[in-house]
């Protein structure tokens, strides 16, 4: 099972638990993984299919362009940070 | 806007006529009419140095220069500073420095260079800096410039 | 010219034995750049070209009632007029465009103003005449009606609850869930770590203060320009001054609703950008006008058009609290920060709250962070966007803590110093990161064990963090019968990368930097790349050099195998010479027989590298301050970084001074001034004051190589991370110099002078905010 490390502003949706486990080879699995235990998980990281424009997942500390197709491991540790795109240049 | 005036100048050299309105200034003229377009256009107002031409000799920022003023001057911008398919000292140890990187300004610190070390064959640091401080540059910090400077004023004193 | 060197330094990787990486090469767009020949986007010149103008907002804040253009466009030399109602409705539609969301209302209001305008210099309508003067004549005559509004121009007054709203549709994001009720913060982040309220109990000594800093211009001396042609045939040709010909064709497209397929952008040389020349601003309204008068248009800014209608960096308020123990081993930290955000929501918080705490190991921490609406330009990019705010902050408190414990500052930045395995506040864990090699090669510096002597004189040193991203990259490779390549790569050159990106190439095919020959192509010409930006173009480009390198290598191993009739996996490579057996052949006389054997080779690679490269320097500086005036004068500079590998180390030390004395510039003098209206007051590179060449010493630079794991040759960026030092670097000398903390930007001579004269009067040597 990867660990999916929940940011504050995001626990509310995990009854305040920092750390969740879930299960997938790829972000799209781990994410629908997510939303059958955090119901409302899926709302709040995705729009139109793709992670939301704002937010970036970290996965095993490098930040991923790939979106839902990022490859997980069941050892992968997985933050949710926000995107820093907009001012990143 | 009135009629164009007609007004005959030195450009790098070669003489050179040209139409223009009284409002044009010479860096205007020097590259919409005349194509040289190595004199740079930054502020229009006198305050970056990236237009700087020689009028007479004499630094000056070709914006702030109305283009009839020019009748009868002996004008060089940097398109003459290589001479007979030869890099001037300053452009090669800008080159050799790594004196530049977007480059915009270039042009303009070409020219006050060259101005000074005609004025000033062996300048100081100090004196560098303060010659060129009409220039601006917001890419290198200055020091690879002045640096190329004083490499140039050395390199062409062993030539001479 | 061995001289040209001497105050720079390269503290080498000792497994390194590069043939042509560490070299100096002279760069291969030189020549055309010392003669004037090379073309800038002001420099472009097409059959019937004519020019446009811009009319900007005389008023901060106000709706617009009506826009009468047509005094306007009956006079004679105008071809053509352009508002808001000439660009398709954008919709409320985020679009990922290469370089982070960017929502396209915003974007397209912010090129054209549709019924209301969000700061003074906010583009409302454009003419495009047979010369400027013209153009410029015409917008005199166009009539507009505004509706004044009340204007915000400080973020802590933005954030009031009774404040007046600029976007009655804005709600407050927080990590994707949506505030009630309308508001001017766009964005809330928070994150936390530990236990920080316990923490904070518990330790020996706690330093809280506050901060601010006032909004700043990338100041690149080449004003935005942009050209355009809409062909009848319905496509669009735009020679851009940008730094990312990809980004600009998506954003433009988007704008204009058009396919990608119908835009092409010919990236021109650009002179200068720092972040500021990502967005778009000219580049529609131009394509409107050019369709509107069926010829191409050239629209240049004025320079106060760049200060007041372009992106600058935010002007912000910072509170930062730490808690050490007896140590100095940092136990707790805090940071509540507000940034504006200007006229559109959408600034650089982000990354501020992620760079806050980068330098530090810190294991309970707190960060809350606002970026806010105001009535001022709407903030973009400037080179280490966010980071630099935060490390005058950070690295003023942790100053101030040493002294506090009689610490040496770079040794409790040892103490502290994040590593490899330590945990961000905003999660992720570092790679293997070169802090501390950094913070030791100051620690062992000449300049930081120098004496310094004489009155009002004072030493201060500060770190800093930059992320350095990766992103895509894409590059096409041409053999050449001669034994050259041509190397076409879509990233725009702004600092010699053409050259950055060749010698990795010449390095990988083990032939001379000046047998490539690399080219800027346009959009139609090489594969998508993203920005110039992000401090990754060495990196990310450099890597898919490296790959098409790879690739012309195993293409030419088929010709050898040919040759001598054998099988590719026989031959072997090695320093610019192919060899099976006793069989061997240059990789020039190879080439040369390329055109005999199957043709002339072209290899391709397109790359995405993920996650971040992190950068970190540490600068030193010797300042003199007057009492009588205030004014500070740097004596001596030395800025240090991990730059992994230095390909070029000429333009990595470039990097290192140029982002120095921007931030000395940000330090000491630069600011907008606003008046009560939001009216920028000194819009002119007089009185908007960057540093000019009387204005700072040499900068001596120390390069440390940290190879980088994910690449290659070890390359980090490095163009980012030299501009976030310099404001806390010189806030700590000139607190060592005269027992004055300075808490806010820029600390020029009138600030400076206000308070000195407090602390003669008694007060405690903390700048009142
Ligand atoms: S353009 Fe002439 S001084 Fe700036
Ligand atoms: S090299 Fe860019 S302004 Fe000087």
């Amino acid at each position: 099972m990867a660990t999916v490390h929940i940011p504050p502003q995001m626990q509310e949706l995990t009854g305040g638990r920092a750390e969740v486990e879930a299960e997938g080879v790829s972000l799209r699995q781990v994410v629908s993984h997510l939303e059958t235990s955090y119901p409302g998980f899926k709302e709040r990281l995705l729009k139109d299919d793709m992670v939301a424009p704002g937010l970036a997942v970290s996965i095993d500390n490098v930040v991923t362009s790939r979106g839902l197709f990022a490859e997980v491991d069941p050892a992968s540790v997985i933050h949710i940070i926000p995107a820093i795109s907009g001012g990143l240049l | 806007m009135g009629k164009k005036i007609h007004v005959s100048t030195t450009i790098n050299g070669e003489a050179v006529e040209f139409l223009c309105e009284a409002r044009q200034s010479l860096l205007e003229v020097l590259r919409d009419t005349l194509a040289l377009t190595g004199a740079k256009e930054g502020c229009n107002n006198g305050n970056c140095g990236a237009c700087t031409i020689l009028f007479n000799g004499a630094p000056v920022d070709s914006c702030l220069v109305l283009a009839v003023e020019s009748e009868g001057a002996e004008i060089e911008t940097v398109e003459s500073i290589a001479t007979e398919g030869h890099l001037h000292p300053l452009q090669e140890c800008f080159l050799e420095g790594a004196a530049l990187q977007c480059g915009i300004c270039t042009p303009g610190f070409l020219v006050s260079a060259k101005a000074l070390l005609a004025e000033n064959p062996d300048p100081t640091e100090e004196e560098i800096r303060f010659e060129l401080s009409g220039n601006l540059c917001r890419c290198t910090g200055y020091d690879k410039i002045i640096r190329a400077v004083q490499a140039a004023s050395g390199r062409m004193k062993e030539v001479n | 010219m061995a001289d040209t060197y001497k105050n720079s330094q390269v503290i080498k990787d000792p497994d390194d034995n590069y043939k042509t990486i560490g070299t100096r090469p002279i760069r291969h767009d030189g020549v055309d750049k010392v003669t004037g020949r090379a073309i800038y986007g002001n420099d472009v010149k097409l059959q019937g070209l004519i020019e446009g103008a811009i009319l900007r907002s005389p008023v901060a804040h106000a709706r617009i009632l009506s826009i009468d253009t047509s005094v306007a466009e009956a006079l004679p030399g105008v071809f053509a007029v352009a508002t808001s109602a000439d660009l398709p409705e954008a919709g409320d539609k985020i679009a990922d465009l290469g370089e982070g969301p960017v929502n396209l209302a915003h974007l397209s209001a912010n090129c054209l103003a549709r019924d209301k305008v969000f700061y003074k210099g906010q583009a409302v309508a454009a003419v495009a005449a047979s010369n400027v003067h013209v153009a410029r004549e015409a917008l005199e005559l166009i009539e507009v009606e505004y509706e004044p509004l009340p204007v915000l121009t400080w973020v802590l007054d933005a954030m009031k609850e009774d404040a007046p709203i600029l976007h009655e549709e804005l709600r407050t994001n927080q990590m994707g869930k949506k505030g009630e009720s309308p508001t001017n913060i766009c964005d809330h982040l928070h994150f936390e770590q530990g236990d920080p309220d316990e923490a904070f109990e518990k330790a020996h000594l706690v330093v809280e203060k506050e901060f601010k800093t006032q909004t700043v211009h990338q100041g690149y001396i080449e004003p935005h320009v942009a050209t355009a042609h809409w062909n009848q045939d319905g496509h669009l040709t735009i020679w851009a001054s940008t730094q990312g010909s990809f980004s600009a064709r998506d954003q433009t497209a988007e704008t204009l609703a058009l396919p990608t397929s119908k835009v092409k952008v010919i990236p021109c040389e650009i002179g200068g950008g720092f972040g500021g020349k990502i967005p778009i601003y000219l580049e529609p309204v131009a394509a409107v006008l050019s369709k509107k008068s069926g010829r191409p248009v050239k629209i240049q800014m004025t320079r106060d058009g760049v200060f007041e209608g372009t992106g600058p960096t935010p002007a912000s308020f910072m509170r930062v609290k730490v808690g050490v123990d007896e140590s100095g081993k940092i136990t707790a930290a805090e940071a509540w920060l507000a940034y504006e955000s200007g006229g559109f929501p959408g600034g650089v918080i982000g990354p501020g709250c992620m760079c806050v705490f980068s330098c530090y190991d810190i294991e309970n921490a707190r960060v809350d962070g606002f970026d806010v609406c105001v009535n001022k330009p709407w903030t973009k990019a400037y080179r280490a966007p966010g980071s630099t705010h935060v490390a005058f902050a950070i690295e003023s408190v942790v100053d101030e803590i040493a002294s506090r414990l009689e610490m040496d500052p770079i040794e409790l930045r040892l103490l502290n110093a994040a590593k490899e395995g330590t945990k961000r506040v905003d999660g992720p864990v570092y790679p293997r990161i070169g802090l501390v090699e950094t913070l030791e090669a100051a620690k062992n510096h000449d300049h930081y064990n120098a004496p310094l002597e004489g009155p009002w004189r004072g030493r201060g040193m500060a770190s800093g963090f930059w992320f350095n991203i990766g992103l895509k990259s894409a590059v096409t490779a041409h053999v050449n019968n001669d034994g050259t390549v041509t190397l076409l790569e879509g990233s725009t050159d702004i600092g010699g990368t053409r050259t950055s990106i060749a010698m990795q190439l010449a390095e990988t095919l083990g032939i001379a930097a000046e047998d490539i020959n690399p080219k800027v192509a346009d959009t139609d010409s090489v594969g998508y790349t993203d920005i110039t930006g992000g401090s990754r173009v060495t990196f990310a480009t450099g890597l898919a050099a490296i790959e098409a390198g790879k690739d012309i290598i195993s293409q030419m191993k088929e010709r050898a195998a040919r040759l001598w009739e054998c099988e590719p996996a026989d031959v072997e490579f090695a320093e610019a010479l192919f060899s099976r057996g006793d069989d061997s052949i240059s990789f020039s006389d190879l080439c040369a027989k390329l055109s005999n054997t199957g043709g002339l080779i072209t290899a391709r690679a397109s790359v995405d590298p993920q996650g971040f490269t992190n950068g970190f320097a540490v600068h030193i500086c010797d300042v003199e301050v007057d009492p009588e005036t205030g004014k500070v004068d740097i004596l001596r500079y030395t800025a240090l970084q991990d730059a992994g590998k230095a390909i070029h180390p000429s333009y990595v030390e470039g990097q290192l001074q140029g982002g120095s004395v921007q931030g000395i510039g940000w330090a000491l003098n630069e600011e907008y001034l606003f008046d009560d209206e939001g009216k920028m007051l000194n819009p002119t590179m007089l009185d908007y004051r960057m540093p000019t060449a009387l204005d700072v010493p040499m900068i001596d630079t120390v390069i440390i190589e940290v190879p980088n794991p994910s690449h290659p040759f070890g390359v980090r960026g490095v163009g980012e991370p030299p501009i976030i030092p310099p404001p806390p670097a010189i806030a700590n000398a000139i607190k060592n110099a005269t027992g004055l903390r300075m808490t806010e930007l820029p600390m020029s001579p009138p600030r400076i002078f206000a308070a000195l004269r407090n602390m003669e009067n008694g007060s405690s040597g903390e700048q009142e905010l």
